[in-house]
């Protein structure tokens, strides 16, 4: 059994187990921080290099990491790892031919064509976290290209600037993650599912619900009906998927809350909000719909309890 | 009968069913908030008290009604009336109050009593994670001082690297002495019919390490997120802290088989590395060698434990 997988009111791990745990974390913990120590220090060094030494170290990180991962091919950790670097001296690679030469492009074709370049690596490592890299440097051109976020804004996800028009393109990022979300779904039940760990589809798929509910909540495009129309039928058919494999209510979850989310801003965009009745109305409605969502859910866990999908579940 | 054996709602509730009733519950308790305050209007701290108090005993009662979890709507119900009631409690106990302190002061003693009080899992979990919010934030605010209250020029606010460990000890120490405990103890008050209390508690202590230390990062560390220059202090030695923290209580998560913690756990750490990352006070090249010795020596234990293992 994995050792960062465990289950509640179990026994207590045995002392075999909490080695393999120990080893994990530590081993988890030295390489997360030589990475983070060597982007640190590149960082601290960056203005001191000329443009070919900059050149010359990003391109050595990267032949180092293809050679690492031919070295010891995935699944081997040492070439998911090194894959995983060069998917990140991919992006800096491009960062500085960018700001060296002027291209004139903008930041969202940056991050896409990382994640076009950085395709291979991650269909490569046959690893979850590169995986998730991927869709993070995808999901960022994505936002810029549909939300026009400024490249200085601090936090990407935060919609400050989003026109209306704008706003419609949200589907665009809604339908990829989803889409990811199934691919993933897919790929568990072939032998390559270690490439597919059940938390990458369970977080693609609730980014794909919050750009849709985004999307879907009032004033935030001229296109409302299609859209609204678009959204509820994405969702059925993910409700609908979900009980026909009466295996994880994790989907049902993220639409319940994304349903509630949406239900209630439309609620307070019906009424005055000044008015005390209306803030009742919404607490009640907020109260009665996450109960009910909560009652139906824990229903279908208990329905489709099995080992199996325990794990999945946690 | 024992008071702490009260049975509490749903222990196997997912993670991602107890966010979805804990946010729901927030955000109506909110709501339930403003329309007491537009209702009632309690504008001085005698009418803001009764009426807190009010919602805090119908929320108490609510939930014992509940406390076999077989009633979600009426533990909703309690959780939203409870949060305004709180936010009642707590304009009343700190209206006059200057200063950061003792508003999280008093917090914490509203928080402390009500993961005691109210039987509910969800609410004990929140609770205790907010008190732990409110202990770092009391201690932080009642040893250095509220930085941002007054012109910079008559409080310069330098952290010394002594008095930033020790603070930070005080704050979290006792939180991993706390776990310590629930872990070795873990039998024994599981015998005694303690679970429903200290379950929910462990949760919220463990949630707590992981994510909380935040609050005990003073804001010159934050400067990037305005105007305003680094002013030295030593500042990233408190997110590095906190990464360890995190990793503790994965650790305590893991000992004691709580798999939503956990992942939250898991999440904190790299959230800390960032923090750390552009923490203010520390230049890049001194952070990026104590990245570089961190690793070789979390790496050189681990090969050492597997090597152990092997033999």
């Amino acid at each position: 059994m994995h050792a960062f997988t465990s289950k509640p009111n179990d026994r207590r791990p045995t002392p075999a187990e909490w080695r393999a745990f120990e080893a994990r974390l530590l081993h988890a913990g030295g390489l997360g921080s030589l990475v983070a120590g060597v982007i640190f220090f590149v960082a601290a060094n960056w203005q001191a290099w000329g443009l070919a030494g900059r050149f010359g170290l990003l391109q050595a990180g990267l032949l180092t990491c293809a050679a690492a991962a031919l070295w010891q091919p995935p699944p081997a950790r040492t070439g998911q790892a090194a894959l995983l670097l060069a998917t990140l001296f991919t992006g800096a690679l491009l960062a500085l031919f960018g700001q060296s030469y002027q291209t004139g492009a903008d930041l969202h074709e940056l991050f896409l064509a990382w994640s076009l370049l950085a395709l291979p690596f991650a269909l490569a490592a046959l690893s979850g976290a590169v995986w998730a890299m991927w869709w993070v440097v995808f999901n960022i051109g994505l936002a810029l290209y549909c939300g026009g976020l400024s490249h200085d804004s601090l936090f990407w996800l935060i919609p400050g600037d989003w026109g209306r028009d704008r706003a419609a393109w949200l589907v665009l990022p809604c339908l990829a993650n989803l889409a990811g979300a199934g691919l993933f779904l897919a790929i568990r039940r072939t032998r390559l599912a270690d490439a597919a760990p059940p938390w990458l589809a369970h977080l693609l798929l609730a980014v794909g619900l919050g750009y849709g509910t985004a999307a879907a909540l009032p004033e935030m495009t001229d296109h409302g009906p299609a859209i609204f129309a678009l959204y509820t039928t994405t969702s059925i058919g993910i409700a609908a998927a979900t009980w026909r494999r009466r295996q994880d209510v994790f989907p049902l979850t993220a639409l319940a809350g994304s349903w509630i989310v949406i239900s209630t801003a439309w609620l307070g965009h019906a009424m005055p909000m000044s008015d005390a009745g209306a803030l009742f109305i919404l607490a009640a409605w907020l109260i009665g719909s996450s109960t009910m969502a909560a009652m139906l859910l824990m229903r279908c866990l208990r329905a489709w309890r099995t080992p199996a999908n325990e794990e999945v579940a946690q | 009968m024992n008071p702490l054996s009260i049975p509490t709602a749903a222990p196997d509730r997912p993670l991602a069913i107890s966010l979805l009733l804990g946010v729901s519950g927030w955000a109506a308790g909110i709501f339930v908030l403003i329309f007491v305050m537009l209702l009632f209007r309690p504008d001085s701290a005698g009418q803001a008290a009764v009426s807190g108090a009010v919602l805090l005993t119908a929320a108490w009662g609510l939930f014992m009604a509940t406390r076999d979890g077989g009633q979600v709507f009426v533990a909703q119900l309690a959780l939203a009336l409870s949060i305004a009631g709180q936010c009642l409690a707590l304009y009343a106990m700190t209206r006059n109050a200057r200063g950061i302190a003792p508003i999280a002061g008093a917090a914490l003693v509203l928080q402390a009593v009500l993961a005691l009080a109210m039987p509910n899992r969800l609410h004990r979990t929140l609770s205790t994670l907010f008190a732990t919010i409110a202990w770092a934030l009391t201690l932080r605010f009642g040893l250095f001082g509220d930085p941002g209250f007054a012109p910079r020029s008559e409080t310069p606010h330098t952290v010394s690297p002594a008095a930033a460990l020790g603070g930070w000890l005080l704050a979290w120490c006792p939180v991993g002495a706390a776990l310590w405990w629930a872990i070795r103890n873990e039998a024994d008050w599981e015998s005694r019919g303690w679970t429903s209390v200290t379950g929910p508690i462990v949760d919220g202590l463990i949630v707590g390490l992981a994510v909380a230390t935040l609050a005990s990062q003073p804001f010159e560390s934050a400067r990037w997120l305005g105007s305003g220059g680094p002013d030295g202090g030593n500042l990233a030695l408190w997110p590095l802290l906190s990464a360890l923290g995190a990793l503790g209580a994965l650790a305590a998560a893991f000992a004691l088989r709580r798999p939503g913690p956990l992942l939250l756990c898991a999440a904190a750490a790299p959230l800390h590395l960032a923090c750390f990352y552009y923490a203010l006070g520390t230049s890049l090249l001194v952070k990026s060698l104590v990245m570089l010795a961190m690793g070789v020596a979390f790496l050189g234990a681990a090969r050492l434990l597997r090597s152990k293992e092997s033999a």
